[in-house]
């Protein structure tokens, strides 16, 4: 009689073997950590939570260990929470969420053991703050190669911060693979929200309370449709910029792409009479005006200003641009005659970065949160690119040491609250943008931000796309792929040029 | 006796004529078209990760595609595609007998061999993928396996679900099911009504599936491709060509590609361009710019979107092999963007490579991480991620080569491209022949002077000048009126000085129809 591991097949030997392994594996690696040795070291998890500030009602942050390790643990103040196989740690989502309500307020004590080959690790524990100042539970983002000059199947999505639930705004197989751009909403309004379809038939589509049109907010004598926008308070109102815009790539590699204008002004779209405002201040051929939105009264329009060569030229290199306010009146859609320099560039902080793009002004009207670059105004390619946060009030400057990279830090914007702001940033890999989150206090300190959350930790490493021109909203954008899709078929509301 | 033995040598006849059509199939797929599932391979970025296989099912058909897109990357092996192919026929082949005979179709093997057939030809066109195949199996074997003949009211209860969960396991399977349905319907003529309306009803919910996958329903309902059909056997082929000359490159086959190029009487840009390359990297491309006229360098165009994926493609090799990391990158980026699945293993391996010569290691760590997670270079990626030094040498070494000047561009002139890695590097011989040539093929002598005189004079001190640049020479001195005195250093064979001569007084005869000057008298410049 043949002995019973012989006379078994093949494969049912190979099963054994794995069963063995297993158990051996699970046996040698017990639950109980208590023998795992101390690291002088952060565990080297990914995306990197260790320290940040987290809104109160944000997803489970779930994280992998880029180590090799067989099983992981964690436990929050002292208490386990995760005990788990491979690399992921993945948190139970309700117990998640009263994990953070019990600990508004406060910083919680993580540790993080690994177990690889039968030995546990403990590495140094962290603190991770959870802040009872809610973000608005809702961020748009359009997914986009970062090379930025092709496109090819190209989304709009919304993503739900409190849990993982994502849904399409706008598809690319619904619209002719057309370009498409940044959905915007109102003061983080859902009901009210703009995004462009480019291409022939294309325009602005407008959401107004779930309620699609397409405008066409362009007029003989611009220099192009509208490009940068924002609405105004009431949503009466849209400023925007027309712009000409050059792409170009730098010889050398490690700076890849440049992007300017060698032309741009600034304009106000009145959306009920369809007419387009504009203003010698704002549309001055001898300078650059970009980036416009409005402050959250209404009665101002801060937009980006670079004063061109004396000979006209436009020397990307050279372009730096300042912040200018200048007044508005949403009562009659007048603007105002003079402007007034609230950032320049020649007083920047930090010496070599001297450009300033994309202003937004916190919903309370007390900070202006702005990008700064070496030149020009295309800060997602600039490694140098970092943010910087001007006191309104004081007129100080922060340089937001905590919140900037080595990378690109930019295109944010504000939660309702003034508490949180979101933006891109390239700091993970250099290429690909991702969202990350700020905490502003109440005397105007940020803290340390982090990525967006996933479900599944590895999906921003297997991404290809970056997530682009992120922007919150109080609630669900009230329209689906379809309904833009619907939208592009209607004609296009036309404006026609009100001279100042 | 005599009916169960014509059946049994009617189904060994048929097996014998299935089994001689596949193996002409892959013999066929062996010999003339290695170089489609070399490129199919690429056109993907296969990930044995939880969340990637998940992404499988925001489409239809995500069985047969995961299941065709997990076998589509042993396409990279030689013999593998050809094998998986003529492995999913076999199965198509099968599926479709057994269908038919459930049936009880008549001629069922003619119709069996006609649709074995009809499949073998759309695998000829390059979009259709595995995956389409596998759903055509996967619909002809539900129809198959369904419970069925003698109990209607129970067929009608199989077909209202059957064919739901058909389109999500596999896409327009759904739709050869819906057909065969139908067929059984109409052959068998019992309670018509009720399994007609159990056919119409699944079928018509089916659109509503269009909300869940954010598809257009003529698209959807034919994902993951039903029938690509090649225009013409002859365009198939110039395909083909392309595919593989690429193909045997990308796997470093430089003498392959010569002896391809050479042996073939009718060149495809695309086959020239490559061939161009190989021989440049060997340093013979002044001995071999002329040799197949007219010839393609890809250097005298610019990349845009509208540029053929082909030329994208082979630029990414050439600025690779030039050094030039920015343009490299971009039109790997470019390539990878325009792939089907916007994934293209090759070219990510490519975004890695090219990070790792740069210096930025974020980046190649990102497409690294990636990559570990592939079949085919998930060892590579593992290598360079540990830092292996024997893996990093290569791209160490490429860093020589690099742009090292801070200018900014607004177009992918080759010119300027050419000229800053010369002057980043003067000893970079390729991008000196393919500046020189690019002078020559765009017949701007007063350039291609000006370029020799800057770049090229230190590169061949005491060294005969290859003919072509003699030849180049000898117009330019013409042209010039330069002094005889001066002819010897740049024209040093004087049978090249003397058949000019005998050019000049027969100029444009053909029998100076491999040489510089008739070029430029005579032909066309081919951007």
């Amino acid at each position: 009689m043949k002995p019973i591991i012989t006379a078994m097949p093949r494969a049912a030997k190979r099963l054994s073997a794995i069963a063995l392994g297993l158990a051996l594996t699970l046996a040698s690696c017990t639950p109980d950590v208590r023998d795992a040795v101390p690291a002088d070291a952060l565990p080297p998890i990914y995306p990197d939570y260790a320290g940040v500030t987290v809104p109160v009602n944000i997803a489970p942050l779930n994280f992998g260990l880029r180590t090799d390790c067989d099983h992981v643990a964690v436990d929050i103040d002292g208490r386990r929470e995760v005990l788990t196989s491979g690399h992921k740690v993945r948190f139970a989502p309700e117990r998640w969420r009263r994990l953070l309500a019990d600990n508004a307020g406060r910083t919680m004590d993580v540790a993080v053991y690994a177990c690889h080959a039968g030995r546990w690790t403990e590495y140094r524990h962290f603190g991770l703050t959870v802040s009872a100042d809610s973000i608005d539970p809702w961020l748009t983002y359009r997914l986009i190669e970062p090379d930025y000059e092709v496109w090819n199947h190209l989304e709009i999505r919304q993503r739900c911060l409190e849990d993982f639930t994502e849904k399409t705004l706008a598809h690319h197989a619904l619209l002719g693979n057309r370009c498409m751009n940044c959905h915007t909403p109102a003061s983080q309004r859902p009901d009210l929200s703009m995004m462009y379809v480019r291409g022939s038939g294309g325009g602005a589509i407008l959401n107004r309370d779930g309620r699609l049109s397409k405008l066409n907010i362009n007029a003989e004598g611009l220099i192009s449709g509208s490009v940068y926008f924002a609405f105004s308070p009431s949503g009466r109102y849209v400023v925007f910029s027309s712009n000409s815009i050059i792409p170009a790539y730098h010889a050398q590699p490690s700076r890849r792409m440049e992007v300017y204008d060698n032309a741009s002004d600034v304009y106000v779209a009145d959306l009920q009479e369809n007419v387009i405002i504009c203003s010698p201040l704002l549309t001055d051929s001898t300078r650059l005006e970009t980036f416009p939105v409005f402050s959250p009264d209404g009665r101002h329009i801060y937009c980006c200003v670079a004063q061109l060569r004396a000979d006209g030229r436009v020397v990307p290199d050279s372009l730096q641009y300042d912040i200018v306010r200048v007044p508005f009146s949403e009562a009659d859609g007048r603007i105002g005659t003079e402007a007034v320099t609230v950032y320049s560039a020649a007083n920047a902080p930090i010496a070599g970065l001297h450009s300033v793009s994309h202003p937004r002004v916190s919903p309370d009207g007390r900070r202006l949160l702005f990008t700064v670059a070496r030149y020009g105004t295309f800060p997602i390619w600039h490694t140098a690119a970092d943010l910087q946060m001007l006191d309104l009030a004081t007129g100080r400057v922060d340089t937001l040491a905590a919140v900037n990279s080595a990378r690109s830090d930019t295109y944010h914007s504000w939660s309702s609250n003034s508490r949180w702001f979101v933006f891109a940033s390239k700091r993970a890999d250099g290429l690909y943008g991702k969202p990350y989150f700020c905490h502003v206090d109440s005397a105007g300190r940020a803290a340390r931000p982090f990525v967006m959350p996933q479900d599944d930790p590895d999906l921003h490493d297997e991404t290809l796309k970056s997530f682009n021109a992120p922007e919150l909203a109080t609630g669900p954008i009230p329209f689906t792929a379809f309904d833009v899709a619907r939208a592009m078929e209607l004609p296009a509301a036309d404006f026609r040029l009100r001279d100042y | 006796m005599t009916s169960r033995l014509s059946s049994i040598l009617g189904h060994r006849a048929w097996l014998w004529a299935c089994g001689l059509w596949l193996a002409a199939c892959l013999a066929f797929y062996v010999g003339c078209y290695q170089g489609l599932f070399f490129h199919q391979a690429q056109e993907q970025l296969f990930l044995l990760t939880p969340s990637y296989v998940a992404t499988y099912f925001s489409a239809p058909a995500w069985l047969s595609c995961l299941a065709g897109d997990f076998l589509t990357q042993f396409y990279y092996y030689r013999y593998a595609g050809p094998l998986i192919l003529v492995a999913a026929l076999a199965l198509v082949a099968l599926a479709a007998r057994a269908a038919l005979s459930r049936l009880g179709a008549g001629r069922l093997h003619a119709l069996t061999a006609l649709i074995v057939l009809a499949e073998s030809v759309l695998t000829l066109h390059y979009a259709t993928r595995l995956s389409s195949v596998l759903s055509l199996a996967g619909g002809l074997a539900l129809f198959a396996a369904m419970p069925w003949r003698g109990r209607p009211s129970l067929s009608a209860a199989v077909q209202m679900l059957a064919i739901p969960l058909c389109f999500w396991l596999f896409g327009f399977g759904a739709m050869v099911l819906a057909a065969l349905v139908l067929a059984d319907v109409l052959m068998e003529r019992r309670q018509m009504t009720l399994r007609l309306i159990a056919l119409a009803l699944p079928v018509a919910c089916l659109g509503m599936a269009r909300r869940c996958y954010l598809m257009e329903l003529g698209p959807m309902l034919a994902y993951p491709g039903a029938c690509h059909l090649v225009t013409s056997p002859a365009d198939a082929l110039t395909i083909e060509k392309n595919f593989r000359v690429a193909a045997e490159y990308q796997f470093g086959n430089l003498n392959r590609v010569v002896r391809m190029v050479d042996a073939d009487a009718h060149h495809t840009d695309v086959q020239l361009f490559y061939y161009n390359l190989a021989m440049a990297r060997r340093g013979q491309l002044p001995e071999a710019v002329m040799r197949h006229m007219p010839t393609f360098l890809g250097t005298l165009g610019r990349i845009g979107p509208q540029t053929p994926h082909f030329v994208i493609w082979g630029m990414d090799e050439l600025y690779w092999a030039l050094g030039d990391m920015t343009f490299c990158e971009r039109a790997a980026i470019m390539s990878s963007v325009f792939t089907r699945s916007n994934r293209n293993i090759f070219k990510v391996r490519r975004l890695a490579e090219v990070n790792l010569v740069t210096g930025d290691t974020l980046a190649a760590r990102k497409y690294l991480r990636l990559l570990g997670h592939t079949h085919v270079a998930g060892r590579w990626a593992d290598r360079l991620l540990r830092a292996d030094s024997a893996a990093m040498r290569p791209y160490m070494a490429k860093r020589q080569w690099i742009n090292r000047i801070d200018t900014l561009r607004q177009t992918d002139r080759a010119h300027d491209i050419l000229t800053e890695l010369l002057q980043s590097n003067p000893d970079n011989r390729l991008a000196l022949d393919y500046l020189l040539c690019t002078d020559l093929m765009a017949k701007d002598l007063r350039q291609f002077v000006a370029d020799y005189l800057r770049f090229g004079a230190d590169a061949w001190r005491g060294r005969q000048l290859p003919e072509l640049y003699q030849q180049a020479f000898c117009l330019a001195l013409s042209v010039q009126k330069a002094p005889p005195s001066e002819w010897p250093h740049y024209v040093s064979d004087p049978a090249i000085r003397r058949r000019f001569d005998a050019y000049c007084r027969e100029r444009g005869h053909r029998n100076f129809s491999d040489t510089y000057w008739y070029y430029f008298d005579k032909s066309k410049i081919r951007k």
